[in-house]
């Protein structure tokens, strides 16, 4: 065959497979790949003549094909979605972003990315449509065969949650003048409030037990043969699909099934009947009307005579059922006969005759993960749509959408099974429907991530100013309206201190920005710093949902935004204390954890001293980080806050040199917590480390920042640079140092990092302010040798090329040194920024704390050391880590302080 | 909490050299030979490093010896008794190992490095050491001390460059003539880099004098002073690195690599003679950077 395509030619050369999997006999797959090839030589044409014409509008190209517009328009979202087309204008509702990452080339990935992004609706489709059966659904969740799949994509090509372009949503198959729309329930004809009369399905429905009756009366007008549906498996409400033949077993399928029920992966089965209808959640609907679409000619699903739909707000893993049963009703599934939801409830009907019911939003945190990315709550893509919401108990609320619908509906209510009342436009029912359908859409709001304001490249490496200015004021609203303000936030669980993420977010976006600042304040003293310096992609905003759709929310942001907000307006309050116990606590350590700690303890009524050794408070915020990432006035602002809080701070204090625990003990301290950070800096025996010219980033940090060497001669503390600097290290104090020296009036600055770009420890932020501000980066590289002058100056270091190998204990591919791959880069100074260790000054001072072999302090999760009475947290405890990590220590020592001094005095 | 000065005198000859005694308490409680204190003189200032040359547990007070070299030497200088100064962090480092030894101890004070070989000797003679103290300067007005010394020493040599007082020439003259005589236990030295790499020299077994195990007191380039930052590291004749700050200040002189702690001691000679400039074009000590010396 000529000009195949990818998918034809990657079908063709697995024929053999696909018909040892008998979903296709020989006749079936001949049609199917006669269909596929059509509608693939199709988009070969379109694409073809879009490529000899270049830009072309779609009016040109529609007369040029003589292709009717609906099929133009079907194929160039497909070859969109391919990436092979670009077209300026609306984006699909998913997936753009990934696709464009995996480079894609004219053949889609497999549905893994869908479910690894928590996007899966569980609907099961890919199970049918993959030609070899490589795809298992089983425990709320699929595998793919790796052996078996040849990666043909048809799977996610199909899948309703890879891509669904709006305005395929919005498409009727049959519009006539009786259709009319609404943008929360899409098209409809009718909708009425109805209920069967049918006795025996009364018995056993969920309301109004329209569904039973209208795949009844399908059945007895010989509309269909079948239904694929759900019942009871032999597991207590876990469902099981189906298919019914004959209307006497439709009363076994009655009933609501909160657990999700994966129906489509039988659907192929469908070829042993002549027509069927389809009962189903709002999520299937929307598979079978992309099948409709995509990829091609339907083989076996042209028997899908009536789509029945249920409304939907959420649905559940089978375990997750279960966990709600527990944990809300300490009940199991073998206790409980019914689940309803209706008016905000959710009910819970046991088998002894009781009944108990907790409100709707306590369910809500057991929901899908996936259920959060839906804005269909009744079935759009439905002929028919049947729910309870909009009626009385006993009634179900039933949306007409098709012609075919329509005429279903009628028969069964000449056959007087059905009793109906119509619910127009105006009446109460309508309003609430409409609203709650409006509320599942919510998060469709558009509204991108807001664009941090920052300074420009070329001005800011001109000075120490910060870089990042800030959120635009009218754009904070907005953002707060992406939130999904999900059931169960697992951005929460993403910051090490849980803050309630979604609460402040809540707080800030009805206005009340004071509650929201309270909010982060109860678990997070000092969201200022924690907005700047948090490596948030990493932590909260890694685990946001909305990354599976684009980008997440800007919680670091926010959380800026809000303590900025109260900076500015000088509505710094001193938070509450306790009445004052008079009980000392010696803080060691004013960095991050010391001072989180201080501050509980202090607002716990503890009389708190912290012992900080610089002449300035703040530890690494201080010393480490540079002006131009967190201005120091902001630490100091901080500090000013714990000493309204009745914090005292010594200055010029060495523990372990000035003072001793002993001493401490003497002076009447009852408790100590240790959070003296890693400051001893990490020297490789490299030869010509001693060179001038070598220095530790600490040096180099320390003079800039806590010294203000970039205002010598007007500070005393000197720093000299020379023209090309070489940073070595991939973290973020090695690139706090290229960007210092770059301000520092530095020619070039060559970052050498002896892994990839993908595995700096580096927050991605510094990285692209760092790439943006011209700093260069040589990765896979490491030094072997630094060579100087006759003056001992440094000036060249050689260095060796490395490839990534297997992981090691960091979980990083280990670097490999590439023999007979050394060369030589000029430079004036070299900085060492490659890691940090335990100081042992505190340490050896006390010999009977235990530390590990490499000098932190060891710990448990709470801060209790060894010793009684004696707390520690932070890098002296954890090694190296983040600011936000140090301060949830201190706050855990805090408690754990609290809880042993209440026990002893 | 600033640190008021109590008493401050010049000393030998020269309005170079100045003693200064600090109300430092809390420091002066655990002060002891060998260690030194960083301090700040104000908000502007850079941390300097300042061996504690005396220390008085009952008054609470230190005594710092300062030469004036640059601008933070300078500026202190100008420094009156009542003034205080911001930030006196320490005691720092390490205290020297205490013990009666078998033979004589020799001490060798170099310039300002006099000062430091105080407590030392002081020390070292409580537990019955006998000391002899080799005091070295340029010239006879830059020598201080010598009394103090005596008290705390079994003898006391002076030398000069330039012969104005005591032996001329280098504290090495009498040191070889010592090794050569007499069993040494010890010997000690704190001064000028140049001195002490020539006095370890001297002492490594060369012409046939006995090797003797004598700690130099490495006075470096020092940020933090707690081993942050690594500024004053050096390295040793194998390559290892060492802190001075935290190793130090006071290690085994044998196997200091001297002739790379000398090009880092300069490493900043540039920005000192433009921080003196902008402060005081006219100075002395400016005039002895700019010739090198």
């Amino acid at each position: 065959m000529k000009n195949q395509t990818p998918l034809i030619k990657i079908l063709n050369e697995n024929r053999e497979k696909i018909l040892k999997a008998e979903k296709y006999n020989d006749t079936e797959l001949e049609s199917f790949f006669e269909s596929l090839t059509q509608a693939e030589i199709q988009k070969q044409t379109i694409l073809q003549r879009i490529k000899e014409l270049g830009k072309i509008n779609i009016e040109r190209l529609e007369n040029e094909l003589e292709i009717s517009n609906q099929d133009l328009n079907l194929n160039i979202e497909y070859l969109k979605e391919l990436g092979l087309l670009k077209e300026v204008g609306e984006k699909s509702r998913f997936f753009q972003e990934i696709l464009e990452k995996n480079e894609i080339e004219g053949l889609f990935p497999t549905v893994t990315i869908i479910r690894d992004v928590n996007l899966c609706c569980g609907c099961s489709l890919c199970v049918s449509i993959c030609p070899v059966n490589a795809i298992e659904y089983l425990d709320d969740t699929f595998k793919i065969n790796e052996d078996l799949c040849f990666k043909c994509g048809l799977c996610f090509a199909c899948c309703p949650r890879s891509f669904f372009p709006k305005s395929l949503k919005n498409k009727m198959e049959d519009n006539d003048s009786e259709v009319k729309f609404l943008d929360q329930l899409n098209y409809y004809r009718e909708i009425y409030t109805a209920h069967t009369n049918d006795d025996n399905i009364k018995e056993v429905a969920q309301d109004g037990g329209i569904v039973t009756t209208l795949l009844k009366t399908a059945f007895q007008e010989k509309l269909i043969d079948g239904v694929l549906t759900v019942g009871a498996s032999d597991i207590p409400h876990k469902p099981l699909p189906l298919y019914i033949e004959n209307e006497d077993d439709l009363l076994r399928t009655a009933g609501t099934k909160y657990a999700n029920c994966p129906s489509f992966k039988i659907l192929h089965q469908s070829k042993s009947y002549n027509r069927i209808a389809v009962v189903g959640t709002p999520c299937m609907m929307q598979a079978l009307k992309k099948i409709s679409f995509y990829p091609m000619n339907k083989p076996y699903y042209n028997n899908i005579q009536f789509k029945i739909g249920l409304f939907c707000m959420e649905s559940f893993d089978y375990n997750q059922i279960v966990e709600l049963l527990e944990n809300e009703f300490q009940k199991s599934p073998n206790d409980v006969k019914k689940m309803d939801i209706d008016k905000g409830k959710f009910y819970l009907f046991n088998k002894d005759g009781t009944s108990l019911n907790i409100p709707l939003k306590k369910i809500k945190k057991y929901g899908r993960l996936a259920c959060f990315f839906c804005d269909d709550l009744t079935a759009e893509h439905a002929d028919i749509s049947v729910g309870s919401i909009g009626s009385d108990s006993g009634w179900s609320t039933v949306i007409i959408r098709t012609k075919n619908g329509a005429e279903l509906f009628q028969k069964a209510v000449d056959r007087n099974l059905i009793e109906k009342k119509e619910i127009k436009e105006e009446n109460k029912s309508f309003v609430s429907l409409s609203r709650i359908a409006k509320s599942k859409q919510k998060f469709y709001i558009e509204g991108q991530r807001p664009k941090m304001i920052e300074q420009d490249p070329k001005e800011r490496i001109t000075n120490f100013n910060e870089v990042s200015l800030g959120i635009k004021e009218e754009i904070v609203k907005l953002e707060t309206q992406r939130c999904l303000q999900c059931g169960r936030p697992l951005c929460i669980n993403g910051c090490p201190v849980n803050i309630n993420i979604p609460e402040f977010i809540r707080l800030l976006k009805i206005g009340k920005i004071q509650d929201a600042l309270h909010t982060i304040k109860k678990d997070n003293l000092l969201p200022a710093i924690c907005g700047r310096v948090c490596p948030q992609e990493v932590q909260c905003e890694k685990t946001c949902l909305l990354n599976s759709l684009g980008e997440p929310i800007s919680i670091g942001y926010l959380e800026r935004y809000l303590a900025d907000w109260e900076r500015k307006n000088q509505l710094k309050e001193c938070p509450d204390c306790q009445t004052p116990n008079n009980i000392k606590i010696a803080i060691i350590g004013s960095g991050p954890s010391g001072l989180t700690c201080a501050g509980d303890l202090a607002m716990m009524g503890y009389d708190v001293t912290i012992f900080e050794a610089f002449h300035a408070g703040g530890g690494v915020l201080v010393y480490g980080i540079p002006e131009f990432r967190l201005p120091k006035e902001i630490v100091a602002d901080e500090i000013e806050t714990l000493k309204m809080l009745g914090v005292k701070v010594e200055y010029n204090k060495i523990i372990g040199k000035i003072l001793t625990i002993n001493d401490l003990k003497e002076m009447g301290f009852k408790a100590f917590f240790i959070g003296v950070g890693a400051g001893l800096p990490s020297i490789r025996k490299i030869p010509g480390i001693n060179l001038n010219g070598v220095l530790t980033a600490n040096e180099f940090l320390t003079r800039a920042n806590l010294m203000k060497a970039y205002k010598f001669p007007e500070y005393d503390t000197p720093i000299k640079i020379g023209k090309i600097i070489t940073v070595i290290g991939g973290g973020n104090v090695a690139l706090d140092s290229a960007r210092v020296a770059l301000r520092l009036g530095a020619e070039k600055v060559i970052i050498v990092y002896r892994r990839t770009e993908a595995e700096m420890p580096a927050r991605k932020e510094e990285y692209h302010h760092a790439v943006e501000e011209g700093i260069k980066f040589q990765f896979l590289t490491n030094p072997v040798r630094f060579l100087g002058n006759d003056e001992g100056n440094v000036n060249q270091i050689e260095v060796l090329k490395m490839k990534l190998g297997e992981p090691d204990a960091s979980g990083r591919p280990r670097p490999i040194p590439i023999e007979n791959s050394e060369y030589l880069i000029n430079c004036d100074t070299v900085i060492i920024a490659i890691g940090a260790n335990a100081n042992p000054i505190l340490t050896n001072s006390i010999p009977e704390l235990k530390t590990s072999k490499w000098g932190y302090i060891e710990a448990d999760d709470d801060g209790n050391t060894n010793l009684e009475g004696i707390f520690a947290g932070g890098d002296i405890v954890s090694g190296s880590a983040t600011v936000i990590s140090a301060m949830g220590a201190g706050r855990k020592a805090a408690n754990a302080i609290n809880l042993y001094l209440k026990s002893k005095y | 909490m600033p640190y008021k000065i109590i008493e401050k005198k010049q000393l030998g000859n020269s309005d170079t050299l100045y003693e200064m005694v600090l109300n430092t308490p809390l420091i002066a409680k655990k002060a002891f030979a060998g260690n030194f204190v960083l301090i700040r003189i104000n908000e502007k200032g850079e941390r300097i490093p300042l061996t504690i040359a005396d220390y008085d547990r009952e008054k609470g007070t230190i005594t710092l010896v300062i030469q004036v070299i640059g601008k933070s030497t300078l500026l202190l200088s100008h420094q009156n008794e009542g003034d205080e100064i911001l930030d006196v962090v320490g005691p720092l480092g390490n205290k020297i190992h205490i013990k009666k030894y078998e033979y004589p101890i020799i001490i060798i004070g170099g310039g300002v490095g006099i000062a430091p070989c105080y407590p030392q000797a002081m020390e070292l003679k409580k537990v019955g050491n006998k000391i002899i103290s080799i005091l070295g300067a340029r010239t006879k007005d830059l020598l201080f001390w010598k009394d103090r010394m005596a008290a705390v020493s079994d003898e006391v040599i002076i030398t000069t460059n330039d012969g104005t007082d005591g032996i001329e020439g280098f504290v090495t003259t009498p040191l070889k003539e010592i090794l050569k005589k007499e069993k040494i236990s010890l010997v000690i030295t704190i001064g000028p880099l140049i001195m002490m790499k020539n006095v370890v020299l001297l002492t490594s077994g060369i012409e046939g004098l006995p090797k003797v195990k004598t700690f130099v007191s490495l006075n470096t380039i020092m940020v933090d002073g707690t081993g942050m930052c690594g500024g004053c590291r050096f390295s040793t004749l194998d390559g290892d690195i060492y802190f001075a700050c935290v190793d130090g200040p006071d290690v085994d002189g044998h196997i200091v690599d001297f002739d790379n702690l000398l090009k880092r001691a300069d490493r900043f000679v540039d920005q000192e003679k433009n921080s003196l400039e902008c402060y005081d074009p006219e100075c002395k000590a400016l005039e002895k950077l700019n010739n090198g010396s």
